[in-house]
């Protein structure tokens, strides 16, 4: 049978050391099959980068253990990470079964005093310079102030920080007081056979979801091969698509795990649909509370039809007008374009637009562009 | 310094410099397309379902 093998990882401090030992003194008793460096990974052989062969070893484990104390460890000037916290990002980026015990004193002190701190400093950092603050200056903030305890390192904090922003439970850690590992182990069982029953579920809802992408597939392939004579009821196509396009937050993202939510767009209010006609768009319908000119020549660049129809085939753009409080989403599919409006909030302004362009751009496009895609098969089949 | 975002005023388009009217119709060309994002979407549904499958091949194997 295959034996769980547990990495067990943490800095080399006094502190923790015989946490260590019983850990994998109690693992491997359990018939688990412990990987810790002084036990059983290194320093062999002698000319193997310990730092490759650590990670390497995170690799092939099956659960990354982590103990935090108050030191960090040796840090790595090229990786900007300590060793420790390059291990912990391993196995998080492998997505490994990942406990972390913390210090329960330090990680009080974490939860009430420094994370906020952090958190604080981030946002200031964001307001200046746009900009998520390197590790280097968090440390050199924490480090300057005199309230922090002085027998934790910085980068400890920076780490806590990292597993918080993860979102990685932190365990409470009792120097001198032993892990029953029986019952930790005991409840991992548990959590581990309320899933794998699943499977079965998990597997059919998985091949449902590869026939869902091969249907789509399939339309994507054939809705091109077809000559769609015309809509019966203009109104009515636009007005179920309206229904769909939901309105949402955007956000403006620092990195892959931090994002800060900067607005709202409210639900679709209207839509409409223009054809080129000879040098104009045509009206050809539209729903809910939009103008809707009866034509727009092609040289009325003062129109956001005319500008995404200028775009060129499969073009689009979002537009933003304070006065109307309205974000505009445009789509040309060959000589159509299809018009979205989505209400901004009153607090919207050329300002606003101006610094968070792209999450605006992002938070539109990206809400459901498959959603999008099918629209344009079906108005590209309508070309003829 | 450039905005990387444009204004149509008077039917005239131009790089958005300065104090903008209400009226003025706003935008910035986006990074990526409604059908590359979707492409992206569709290869990262692809891997995590994979992801998910070998997962449960690797947990469910008897060794």
């Amino acid at each position: 049978m295959a034996r769980t093998k547990v990495f067990i990882s943490s800095v080399n401090e006094d502190g923790l050391k015989p946490l260590r030992r019983a850990a994998f003194r109690d693992l491997a008793s359990l018939g688990h099959d412990p990987l810790m460096w002084e036990e059983n990974l290194g320093p062999w052989p002698a000319n193997i980068d310990p730092i490759k062969k650590c990670l390497e070893a995170v690799g092939q484990s099956d659960i990354y253990l982590l103990f935090l104390g108050n030191k960090a460890g040796t840090y790595d000037i090229r990786a900007g990470a300590t060793v420790t916290h390059m291990e912990f990002i391993q196995a998080h980026e492998q997505e490994k079964l990942t406990l972390v015990f913390g210090d329960a004193v330090i990680k009080t002190a974490f939860f009430s005093t420094v994370k906020p701190l952090i958190e604080q400093l981030v946002d200031q950092h964001i307001k200046e310079k746009e900009q998520f603050p390197s590790p280097i200056h968090i440390m050199d903030s924490l480090r300057n102030n005199h309230t922090l305890p002085l027998h934790v390192d910085p980068y400890v904090w920076y780490f806590l920080y990292d597993i918080t922003l993860r979102k990685v439970y932190i365990d409470d850690l009792s120097l001198g007081v032993p892990i029953d590992w029986k019952e930790y182990f005991s409840d991992l069982l548990r959590r581990g056979s309320l899933l794998l029953p699943l499977e079965q579920s998990i597997e059919q809802n998985s091949a449902r979801l590869e026939q869902f992408d091969e249907a789509f597939e399939l339309l994507n392939r054939l809705l091109p091969q077809v000559q769609i004579t015309g809509l019966q009821r203009a109104e009515d196509f636009l007005s179920i698509i309206k229904s769909r396009m939901t309105g949402g937050v955007i956000e403006h993202h620092y990195g892959p795990y931090v994002a800060e939510t900067v607005g709202e767009y409210s639900d679709c209010s209207a839509a409409t649909l223009y054809i080129q006609v000879d040098d104009r768009l045509q009206l050809a319908a539209k729903v809910g509370h939009a103008a809707g000119a009866a034509y727009y020549r092609l040289d009325n660049h003062s129109s956001y039809n005319v500008l995404t129809y200028h775009k060129g085939d499969n073009g689009e753009q979002v537009f933003f007008k304070a006065s109307k409080h309205m974000f505009f989403y445009c789509i040309r599919t060959g000589r159509l374009v299809l018009t979205l409006h989505f209400p901004s909030h009153p607090n919207w302004d050329y300002k606003k637009f101006i610094h968070y362009k792209e999450a605006v751009n992002d938070a539109i496009i990206s809400k459901n562009p498959l959603m999008i895609e099918l629209i344009k098969l079906i108005l590209g089949g309508m070309q003829s | 310094m450039s905005s990387g975002v444009f204004v149509s005023k008077n039917g005239k388009v131009t790089e958005a410099v300065g104090i903008q009217p209400k009226e003025a119709l706003l935008f910035a060309p986006s990074r990526k397309s409604s059908s590359q994002i979707w492409r992206e979407q569709r290869t990262a549904m692809k891997r995590e379902n994979k992801r998910i499958r070998d997962r449960f091949n690797e947990a469910t194997k008897r060794v």
